[in-house]
């Protein structure tokens, strides 16, 4: 199906990386802290090891990266490269042990799971831990183009009674940003695609020329644009949008029929720690904790797990990436018979499937790539390129978000409703106080908290039943800490002691000033 | 509304939260100029629709008390329409303003009839769009569904 008779088809494709802020020094392994290394070892530097290959191959493309400011963060800060190579050495004894088990099949596995732990520690160790750099160089090449989102991923619609709590968390993940990168990413991406009126504005105020939106926002928008969701938008703003396509997203995202389903490829929830013998955990002194030792695969229904073969898993993320091309390339003619105008597709992902749900993910991504790259007809572009052009249709966004249904229940659910009316009233008395030098410190920390607390991944937590009664501790305590602040500012008696012991605990936005967020309207 | 507080959030396409914590000393000028001072005032929410720039009322709901949280439920008038809250009182003359909520821009009603479709070109992408998985679940690990 490929050759002359395919339309020339523009592709975007974004991946979003964002971990909520996490950091529990008292314990070796924290459950909460291991999210990060899994992630690490499966998703962002396989992801980045793809990408530096795919660059030394002379492939020509461009992929834009979000990542989030908790996450930026996190990687730039010695405590964590120090506990995630503590991490590594133990996942690689674990699995050096699962080698030398009597399951061929399974020795077959933990092989290749430790070989490609070993091909990660040694990145890492290149790098001397500088994830930071890794990404920056390939922004510097031009294979990704780096964006960034609100400080703490909060969902910017649950916050529309005050518009400073908002460029609160734009400005803060902006200047975030720039004080590790070292510039202002002209994209900003809008935490769960989530968009109500007005924030086309007040982005473009912060200095963003693009965002993406889901489909949704532009088929129930009350102006509809003559192209649909297939060509740059523009808001009466001036904020240039690019829009999911759900077609094609879907044969990635969905749960029922998206590729990472496939029966071949690794199953992602059983851990084999969970099956090791006490003696082998007491050994290397750790508790039984989900390390991340998946050794079997998806296969199918209630059936007994099949030991994983990674030979069957990457034949297909291959196959997988040629049939890809093919959706592109067929999407791409029911799209212009319709619009008689060269398509434009919209992929973004969060960075995690690739990788960490999807462990073949990666592979995936660097073929499909490859692809593209190799094809006459498709173009993987950047946001800046498309814009560059200067075609935009105008656009008058509907409010929407990539949840469920399109709406905002999942942050907004009934369990935590009451968190927002909370956060208004303690933003409005922490923004009542004048803030005096000698208060500053106090103050900042009071909106470091709030900011915190607007997390989406505490709400999301909640509404899911996982991980809620953490969720529900980091929620309260942030907004506890926020209230006792504020409160003490307000008796003119601060406790500097509590401030100082939550500012330790809690390390990131270091560039917060207590006016952040405020304008003049 | 200058020492209360209003919150108002689209939560789903069915319903908006509207929250409102009215300060003491406000309520009781509020009790005084609503009833003077005998009795409990009549509160509404009153929701606007906006077109350009002329405002009309599409809905009405009585509510009470100094602190409550509100569910408003969506009537078809609310569809595909630039609206806004208004948190209000009863006084002899009519009604006065406690507080108003940020403009919310509703998406059409989905599924959208054909009425709602903006002309061909918008029927017949809609059809193709993929509108129709928005309820499917995702794959592991998207973080909103």
């Amino acid at each position: 199906m490929r050759g002359s008779e395919n339309i020339k088809t523009e592709l975007i494709l974004l991946l979003h990386a964002h971990l909520p802020y996490v950091r529990i020094p008292h314990k070796r392994f924290p459950l909460q802290e291991i999210w990060l290394y899994q992630i690490l070892t499966e998703s962002y530097i396989p992801l980045l090891l793809s990408l530096k290959e795919l660059l030394r191959g002379g492939y020509a493309f461009t992929v834009t990266f979000s990542l989030s400011p908790t996450l930026i963060s996190m990687l730039d800060d010695d405590y964590y490269q120090t506990r995630y190579r503590d991490y590594l050495r133990i996942v690689l004894r674990l699995l050096e042990n699962l080698s030398r088990g009597k399951n061929p099949d399974a020795y077959h596995a933990a092989s290749y799971l430790r070989m490609r732990v070993e091909e990660v520690l040694r990145f890492y160790e290149n790098i001397n831990g500088d994830l930071i750099g890794s990404f920056k160089s390939l922004s510097d090449s031009g294979v990704i183009q780096l964006i960034t989102t609100c400080a703490t991923h909060a969902v910017l619609p649950a916050f529309r009674f005050n518009e400073d709590l908002i460029r609160l968390q734009i400005d803060t993940g902006l200047a975030e940003f720039d004080s590790r990168f070292g510039f202002t990413p002209r994209g900003f991406w809008l935490p769960e695609m989530g968009y109500s009126a007005g924030l086309d504005r007040v982005l473009v105020d912060s200095g963003i020329a693009y965002t993406f939106l889901d489909a949704g926002s532009i088929y129930l928008s009350r102006k509809f644009p003559e192209r649909g969701n297939f060509s740059p938008l523009i808001s009466d703003s001036g904020l240039c949008i690019f829009s999911r396509d759900m077609v094609l997203s879907n044969v990635i995202w969905s749960g029922r029929l998206g590729y990472p389903g496939d029966f071949r490829y690794r199953e992602f929830h059983y851990d084999y720690t969970y099956s090791m013998d006490d003696r082998d955990l007491e050994k290397l002194g750790i508790e039984r904790l989900p390390f991340g030792l998946k050794l079997f695969r998806v296969t199918g229904g209630d059936e007994t797990k099949d030991i994983y073969d990674p030979d069957m898993a990457l034949r297909l993320s291959g196959d997988h990436a040629e049939d890809f091309v093919d959706r592109i390339f067929r999407r791409a003619r029911e799209v212009h018979r319709i619009i008689r105008h060269t398509p434009l597709f919209t992929l973004p992902f969060d960075a995690e499937l690739f990788g960490h749900w999807w462990y073949e993910g990666p592979d995936f991504l660097k073929r499909l790539i490859r692809e593209i790259s190799r094809s006459n007809a498709l173009r993987l572009l950047s946001p800046e390129e498309m814009i560059a052009r200067g075609d935009a249709e105008s656009i008058q966004p509907a409010e929407f978000s990539w949840g469920r249904g399109g709406a905002f229940a999942t942050w907004l659910n009934p369990e935590c409703l009451w968190i927002y009316p909370r956060i208004a009233d303690l933003y409005e008395r922490l923004r009542g106080i004048i803030a005096v030098d000698q208060l500053k410190p106090a103050i900042i920390q009071a909106m470091r908290e709030l900011l915190l607390a607007q997390s989406s991944d505490w709400t999301f937590l909640i509404d899911k039943k996982s991980f809620d009664g953490y969720a529900r501790e980091r929620l309260e305590g942030h907004l506890d800490a926020a209230e006792r602040i504020i409160r003490s500012v307000e008796s003119g008696n601060v406790d500097w002691e509590f401030v100082g012991e939550r500012e330790q605990s809690y390390p990131l936005f270091r560039s917060l000033s207590s006016e952040q967020g405020k304008r003049d309207r | 509304m200058s020492d209360s507080l209003l919150v108002v959030l689209l939560k789903d396409f069915k319903n908006i939260f509207v929250s409102w914590q009215i300060e003491k000393s406000e309520w009781k000028r509020i009790r005084s100029d609503s009833t003077g001072g005998r009795d409990e005032p009549s509160l509404f929410i009153e929701v606007f629709s906006v077109e350009d720039t002329a405002e009309r009322k599409i809905d009405e709901i009585a509510v009470f008390d100094r602190v409550n949280n509100w569910h408003v439920f969506m009537r078809d008038e609310y569809y595909g329409r630039r609206i806004f809250l208004r948190l209000t009182y009863g006084t002899s003359s009519g009604t006065s303003i406690i507080g108003e909520s940020e403009m919310i821009d509703i998406p059409v009603k989905y599924p959208p009839d054909e009425s709602q479709l903006s002309g061909r070109l918008h029927g017949e992408l809609f059809a193709i769009s993929g509108m129709e998985t928005l309820n499917d679940d995702s794959s592991e690990g998207i973080s909103s569904r």
